[in-house]
This record gives C-alpha cells, structure tokens and sequence, in this order.
C-alpha cells in the first residue's frame, strides 16, 4: 500500500506551477453515492485536495446552506464512524488527499485516540476544526500531530498580527484564510486586509495559504488565487449539489473547470 | 465592588479546572481579547462600579428584598424558608444585573450595536431595556417555539424598540437562538457587542455574568446575617445556564457550613429523555465556546431538551458549575415540569407570589429539602424571576387531561 496522502505535499506540487482548488462537500450529502461520484469527478477536473464536513448539530460557523446539508446528512445517518468507514472499505472513490472539517464535540465524543487511529487505517489526510483554536486541548492537538494527522489552522480578517505566529505554527498542512467576516455561504465584499494578513502569515511559515469563506464564482477565484496559494469553495458547491442529482454533476463539473481555468490564467498572470 | 472568595477563578485563558476556555471560530478571537481588556480596565475604574451600582439602585431598585416565607413554612414543617426576591427588580427577573453591566461595557467599547439571544424572554426583555436606557441599537434572536411559548415578552421587546428575530433551525429554542446570535457576532464583530444572557460561552462571559450577577448573594448575605444574625444551612436556585444560581452562590462558596442546591430541569423525568439535567448523564463536551457538562448523543450531535420552562430548555450548562459539579461544593438535582407547576401554584395560592416557572423548579426542590431539615434550620431560595410571562403555559398545562 502507498504511504498515506499529504494535503501538504499536493497543495506544495501545485505551487510550483499554479494555484490550487479545494472542493468542500458534507460528508454523505445529498447521499453517498453522489457525494463519492462528486469526489471523483471533482478529482478528474483538477481539483488537488477535498475539505469533507463531518456534519455537527451546530455548525455556529456555517450559513443556511451548509448547516441545511448538514442537517440533512444527519438526517440520514452520517457520523464520523460511517465516513472513516466508508473511506477504508473503499479508497479508490477517494482519489485526492482528504482532510475532514468539523467541530471540536465530534471528535471529542469519538476519542481522540480512537479517532486518530481509524484516520490512519482510513487514509484521512489530514483535520480542520472550525472551534478549536491551537490554544484549547493542547494534547489533542499533541494527538493528532504525533498520529501523522496534517492540521489546517484558521486565520481570519480580525486576526491580531501578534496571534498570527502561533497559529502559523500549528498549521502542518495549510493555513485557511477566511476571506471575510461571517459565516459560509455569504456573499459581498472580500475583506480589505487579506493581502496584509498572507504577508503577515509569509513571515512565520511557508505552509500553503487557501482562501475560503464566499468564494462563488470563477472570478471570485482568480482574484483570490492572485493573492493566495489556492482556493476553498463550498456552499456554492453544496447548492449545485441540491440540484437533481444529473443536472447537478453535469453543472458541478462545469463548475469545477471554470474555476480551474480561472485559478490557471491567475496563477500564470502571477508567476 | 467587594472581592468574593473564589473570584480568581478562571484562569488567566478562562478556565475553570478542566473546563471553560474559548472554543470559537478564529473570527471572534480579537473581539473576545477586546472584551477581556475592556472588561479588566473596567474591573479597576471606580467610576465604571460606580455608574453600574447607581443604576442597579435607581433604576433596577436594588437591593431586592428578603421575604420570609411563613406560610410556605407552615405548609412544608420545618426549617425558615427565606425568599430572595429578584422578581421585584426592573424588568421581573434578575437578567437585568447582567444586561446593564454588559450594555456599559458595550458603550465603553465605542460600540452601538448589541445583540443577545433569548430563551423565556426575560434576558431578551433585560437587553432592549438596557439598550433603551443606553441609547445602543439592539437585536434579539429567539427559537420560533419559544416566540410562541412567550409571547408577551416578545411584545414588550418589541415595545422597547428592540428587533425580534425568531430562529427557525434546529429545535426552535435557546440553543438554536445562541447559534444565529454567534453567527451575526461573527459577520458584525467589528461593530456589535453580543450580551451572551449566561455564564455560558466563551471566556469572558462566565466570568463576567458571574460577577454582575453576583450582588444576589452579596446582598443576601448582608440581608441575612443582619436579619437573622446566622448563615443560611442551605441556598437553593434553578439552574438552565446557571446565572441566578452562581450569582446566589458565589458570596457564600468560602462558607462551608452552607449546603448549595442548584435545581436543573427534570422535563417528562430523567428515564424519559425529555429534559434538560445534563449532570444526569454525565456526559462531558463543547458547545457554544465552551467545554462543559452537556446532552448529546454517542456521536457527539447535540440533543433537543425539555422543559415546561423555556429559560431551563438548554442542553449545556456554565463551566464555573461543571468545576463546582465536580468539587462538589454544589450538589446538582432536578425537578420534573409536574413538580414545578405544582410549586407555582402552591407559592400563588400560600404567598400571593407568582413565581417563574424557572424559579418554580428551584421551590418544588426546596419543598423536599425542607422535608429533611428541622426548626433550626434556614434555606434561602432564590426567586430568580415573575412569572406573569407563564400565566398562559400553566393555563394550558392544567386544562390538559392529567394521566
């Protein structure tokens, strides 16, 4: 068996040529089968690693339409123990570097122990927790280091230029720039500081720089990628996932180029 | 402002033992840092305690009173019954400590917007008055279900000029109501104080509801060793998030000869799993910012509660109670919807009081305690708020066929 994925080490190869794009979806929506055809699809359009929610009954970070996908997930019987499961019985439908985002009650009420070895046997990649900051749970965060588990780590616009360096420290995997203040899912304005807040972060680590938070469009890519090392985009996927499931993979793949395009001429206009 | 035994705790990051802390999403992190600043210059500026105790006293009417309950006496045998009468202040609960507190500190950041969730209304009635009386902008989100549930509150709401959102996700009550409140903070922080109703969240609003909460029992203290000239042998209060309860407690924690009973709500009964006394169960986890004693199931998705009093209708419960669960300097009990409409309409009937039905959980314990106790002895309840908000739950619960 080849050795585990690194979200680092695919996030670092596109780099070096361009920029990347990170699909979010919710575990499990709007149902297995579909959610694993997007992965692979999604995978096929050049997509280089796949954020996949582990759905919380109260997703405080998230918009209407990524706490509705999670609501429904649940609905139908998501939990962590079904998606590692589901990742070790079949890893040929998870073809990218995975790293599962959720809230800190989930892995908590799994055991961080437990978790950290059913991530290795499942191939997880790598983890990003939306509420909980690298100060909180130290030996958690200890955990899942030693496990081989890459972390992402949140950097928002209000962040203090005095905090960046630790949370740059924490980040083995990639640094998740949210590009606004609020939840998932909204649209306006991008925050007028991101700029700052990458050279700020450039001073305390090389780890990749993703943009996420109401990147919705292809355009909204290539802005951000011009600035950025890639892209995170979700709840627009999660609404083109809430179509018919047909019409919705044909869009999504439609999507998922045009966002590939776009990240392409950003990241050449730049290099 | 006198210092309480106790007062160092949390932690300098805001823990309370192995809970409390700030589990949040990156966003509200230097709003929290701003907030703990604030608050600390606030803590050591006398004219800040100053304006803070002058509207406590004109405008709440504080100090509340001490009642003595003798025909609450008669009837249970036994021990004096004392009332802490925080349905006499402003506003008919003891929410409003909390909301002015918070709203000062809101104007001392230079903000003008305030939001605040709400569960029986009674925090959410707190906040638009003290944002009436402060000038401030405000918003409350409230669970549909609770909107129905107290209707009257969301008219006098919307009478002090404050927005009423009602939540429609998740179970439609206080939790739901805290998620929508997080999820403005998170988009409007730069410009908008979020006066959490509870020693709930992150730090700092343990710490700091706690500390405007505790003038409760600061003055009854005062009001009982200057009436009685003795300590209670026991204080008895509600617990849903735990602010009325840690606010009576907290002057009396260097006190070992005084027992602390905090009341959570028994719901349909325990065995039913329709209710919300999260220390029944155990189970230890992270909602809304902080680490604590909470309902979920195996997976850690968290349950819907229940209780026949929207303020006790929460699945989690204040850090600083979860280190005093463990200590166990306080002892955590329950009392099931039927005991608490029973208790309300005993104190209606016995004392011409109408008393919430949060408070009303904290009398039906009282009732059993007394049961055990003797002439010699003196319990304290805190009578947290009025009830008038839950004429019409207790109308419709005694129409219903009993079986």
């Amino acid at each position: 068996m080849s050795s585990r994925p690194s979200v680092r080490a695919a996030l670092d190869l596109r780099r070096r040529g361009g920029k990347a794009f990170v699909p979010f979806l919710t575990a499990g929506y709007p149902d297995w089968e579909t959610c694993e055809r997007a992965i692979t699809l999604l995978a096929a359009c050049g997509a280089d690693a796949i954020e996949l929610g582990v759905p919380f009954s109260d997703p405080l970070a998230d918009g209407p339409t990524i706490q509705a996908s999670s609501q429904r997930a649940l609905e139908a019987g998501v939990s962590l123990e079904q998606i590692l499961s589901r990742m070790e019985s079949a890893p040929e439908r998870y073809p990218l570097p995975i790293v599962l985002m959720s809230y800190a009650n989930p892995i908590v009420t799994f055991g961080v122990t437990r978790f950290c070895a059913r991530a290795e046997q499942a191939r997880v990649a790598g983890v990003l927790l939306s509420d909980l900051p690298p100060e909180e749970l130290p030996e958690l965060w200890r955990e899942v280091r030693e496990s081989g588990l890459e972390t992402a780590v949140l950097v928002a616009p209000t962040t203090a230029s005095a905090r960046i360096p630790s949370l740059a420290a924490a980040a083995t995997g990639y640094l998740y720039l949210i590009t606004r203040t609020g939840v998932t899912g909204q649209g306006g304005e991008f925050a007028s500081n991101l700029v700052t807040q990458v050279s700020l972060i450039r001073r305390s680590t090389d780890a990749p720089i993703i943009a996420g938070f109401g990147i919705r469009t292809p355009e909204d890519a290539a802005r951000l990628g011009a600035e950025m090392d890639g892209v995170i985009v979700g709840a627009r996927i999660i609404e083109i996932l809430s179509q018919p499931v047909e019409s919705a993979l044909t869009e999504l793949e439609r999507f998922a180029r045009g966002v590939r395009a776009a990240l392409d001429t950003s990241g050449q206009a730049t290099s | 402002m006198s210092v309480n035994p106790g007062a160092s705790v949390p932690d300098q990051s805001g823990h309370f033992g192995p809970y409390g802390g700030r589990f949040i999403p990156e966003t509200l992190s230097a709003a929290l840092d701003q907030l703990t600043a604030e608050y600390g210059a606030a803590q050591a500026d006398p004219a800040f305690w100053g304006e803070f105790e002058g509207l406590l006293r004109d405008f709440v009417g504080r100090p509340t009173s001490i009642y003595r309950a003798t025909h609450l006496e008669a009837l249970w045998g036994g021990p004096r019954v004392y009332l802490k009468r925080e349905d006499l202040a402003h506003t008919g609960a003891h929410k409003i400590n909390n909301s002015l507190g918070q709203a000062l500190l809101t104007r001392r950041m230079g903000k003008q917007r305030v939001i605040a969730e709400t569960g029986a209304g009674q925090h959410g009635v707190a906040t638009a008055t003290a944002c009436a009386l402060l000038g401030l902008e405000c918003r409350i989100y409230m669970g549909s279900e609770d909107c129905r549930r107290q209707a009257l509150n969301v008219q006098r709401m919307r009478l002090l000029g404050a927005e009423v959102v009602p939540v429609e996700s998740g179970s439609r009550t206080l939790k739901d109501a805290i998620n929508e409140a997080m999820r403005d903070w998170v988009t409007n922080v730069e410009s908008t104080h979020y006066i959490l109703g509870s020693v709930l969240g992150p730090h700092p609003f343990p710490q700091l509801v706690r500390d405007f909460q505790s003038i409760i029992g600061r003055e009854a203290r005062a009001q009982l060793v200057e009436r009685e000239g003795r300590l209670p042998t026991a204080l008895v209060a509600c617990v849903g998030g735990g602010s009325n309860s840690i606010g009576l407690f907290h002057a009396f924690l260097g006190d070992d000869s005084v027992r602390m009973l905090a009341v959570e709500a028994g719901g349909e009964g325990i065995a039913s799993g329709r209710h919300a006394a999260r220390f029944q169960e155990a189970r230890v986890g992270v909602l809304h910012g902080t680490r604590t004693y909470l309902l979920a199931d195996d997976h850690g998705q968290i349950r819907e509660t229940h209780s026949v009093s929207a303020g006790l209708d929460y699945p989690a419960v204040g850090p600083e109670h979860a280190q005093l669960h463990d200590s166990g300097r306080v002892e955590y009990v329950y009392a099931t919807d039927q005991e608490a409409i029973t208790a309300f309409q005993e104190l209606a009937a016995a004392e011409g009081i109408l008393p919430a039905l949060e408070s009303s959980h904290a009398l039906a314990h009282a009732r059993k305690l007394a049961a055990c106790l003797s002439a010699d002895d003196l319990i304290l309840v805190n009578l947290s708020g009025r009830g008038d908000k839950d004429v019409q739950v207790v109308i419709d619960w005694l129409a219903q066929p009993q079986g």
